[in-house]
């Protein structure tokens, strides 16, 4: 097995279901994941980026898959139609879940904070700097997309440390 | 557990079912292996100067200088068997970490690549917040944004030492997207250099063969700057429109990018006259 064959493996084995999962919360469908992995993972295949440790691999995934998935929302309605006759690989079925509707209703920026905070457990200083957006910006969406979600789902407010 | 932590398990148990099937995850990996050897590794956009060119931009420059502070800018256009790209060379005032806000000098400090992370930066609702961030010392300007439709991020970020062999700063960029009323996408850089970059290529974009660039005649800005202007079209594939205005300004560059849809969409001479209204919209 070539070196290049163990790492694509890898790089599959570790993040695909990651990349999946934000595209699912960005893109609110599975149906570009696919492509999104790909992308992401043949940057992080083909670049010249150092990682110091798994963490920043990681982190350097994230940021990339959350890019793709921005380019893929400004592109998506420009993008022409597929071409009849070719099949497309089946999805994967997002499982159903009124909680996973309920988050999937909010706007993205919440939806991005719920799913890096409550999903991937970055703290709210990891996703300013993952996402770009301020702290206090990360606080307010994760406040007003819990707020959300209880008047949808009902319940008590639950703050986790942190997130104030 | 009350009702929201329930809630949370529900989300987090409903996103740990969401996954790839064993044959999507074959797949990929072994397309990413195919695509891995039939792609080079990506050279870094920036790469020292060969001698030549360098003796050659060197020449131009000196030429610029005796006339005015007017900034040379020289686009060369090349291709290669594989790719087909624009390199942007130039004499950048260079502006040392020293020269931006405390908030950004701050962020800056408070980074630590060692640990890994996202680059240190941030994001801000217009230019004014952006420009408060970048401070007084840093003299880049904005345009009016009348044509402005929809108006997206503006975001400033640092890049250390592209070397990795110092925590200097290598140069900070600023980054604002917006829809424009003619339907068209609007993406605006500005690229702040730091003492760390000391050669004179100072932007470069590639693509695979099939794309084409093609480099227009100068345009005179209203703001009195000369912008080169550039057209490109994607691959046969991916059949983009793109104009693309490059003007120096007080030794920063400025890259602004019309993104025109799907080829065929806008004709070339209305994505260059959109493209100079941007630009004389500078202050």
């Amino acid at each position: 097995m070539k070196l290049d064959q163990q790492e694509a493996e890898r790089l599959v084995r570790t993040y695909s279901d990651l990349i999946l999962r934000l595209s699912y919360t960005y893109l609110k469908s599975t149906q570009d994941g696919e492509d999104v992995c790909q992308t992401v993972l043949l940057k992080l295949l083909t670049g010249n980026e150092a990682f110091e440790s798994p963490e920043h691999e990681k982190a350097w995934v994230v940021r990339t898959a959350i890019n793709a998935c921005k380019d893929e929302l400004r592109a998506f309605r420009r993008r022409a139609a597929p071409l009849d006759g070719v099949a497309e690989p089946a999805a994967p079925e997002p499982p159903r879940s009124d909680v996973l509707e309920a988050v999937m209703a909010l706007p993205a920026k919440y939806r991005e904070a719920i799913y890096l905070f409550y999903y991937e457990e970055y703290s709210v200083k990891e996703i300013s700097g993952l996402t770009g957006r301020s702290e206090a910006a990360v606080s307010a969406h994760l406040s007003r997309g819990r707020k959300k979600l209880r008047a949808m789902l009902g319940g008590s407010e639950y703050e986790p440390n942190g997130a104030k | 557990m009350n009702q929201m932590e329930r809630n949370e398990r529900e989300y987090q148990q409903a996103m740990d079912a969401l996954r790839f099937s064993g044959e999507a995850k074959a797949r990929m990996a072994a397309s990413l292996t195919t695509e891995r050897e039939e792609r080079p590794v990506k050279a870094k956009r920036f790469r020292p100067l060969r001698t030549g060119l360098l003796a050659a931009c060197m020449c131009l420059a000196l030429v610029g200088t005796a006339f005015a502070a007017v900034y040379q800018l020289t686009v060369q256009i090349s291709s290669d068997e594989e790719h087909v790209r624009y390199i942007v060379y130039g004499e950048a005032v260079k502006h040392p970490l020293e020269d931006y806000s405390p908030e950004m000098q701050a962020d800056y400090a408070a980074f630590d690549r060692s640990k890994g992370g996202i680059l240190p930066g941030r994001k801000f609702d217009g230019w004014d917040g952006a420009k408060a961030y970048l401070g007084d010392n840093i003299p880049c300007v904005w345009r009016n944004t009348d044509d402005v439709v929809w108006d997206g991020e503006y975001r400033v970020q640092m890049i250390p030492d592209l070397t990795w062999d110092t925590n200097d700063l290598q140069y900070a960029h600023f980054y604002n997207n917006a829809l424009l009323d003619c339907g068209m996408s609007c993406e605006t850089m500005i690229y702040i250099y730091g003492p760390r970059h000391t050669y004179d290529q100072l932007y470069g974009m590639g693509q695979f063969l099939g794309a084409e660039y093609r480099l227009l005649e100068d345009y005179a800005m209203a703001n009195g700057c000369v912008a080169k202007i550039i057209l490109e079209s994607g691959a046969e594939d991916w059949p983009t429109q793109y104009s693309i205005g490059i003007f120096m300004k007080e030794g920063m560059l400025y890259k602004v990018s019309l993104y025109g849809g799907a080829a065929g969409q806008f004709t070339d001479e209305e994505m260059v006259t959109q493209l100079c209204q941007v630009l004389d919209s500078f202050y």
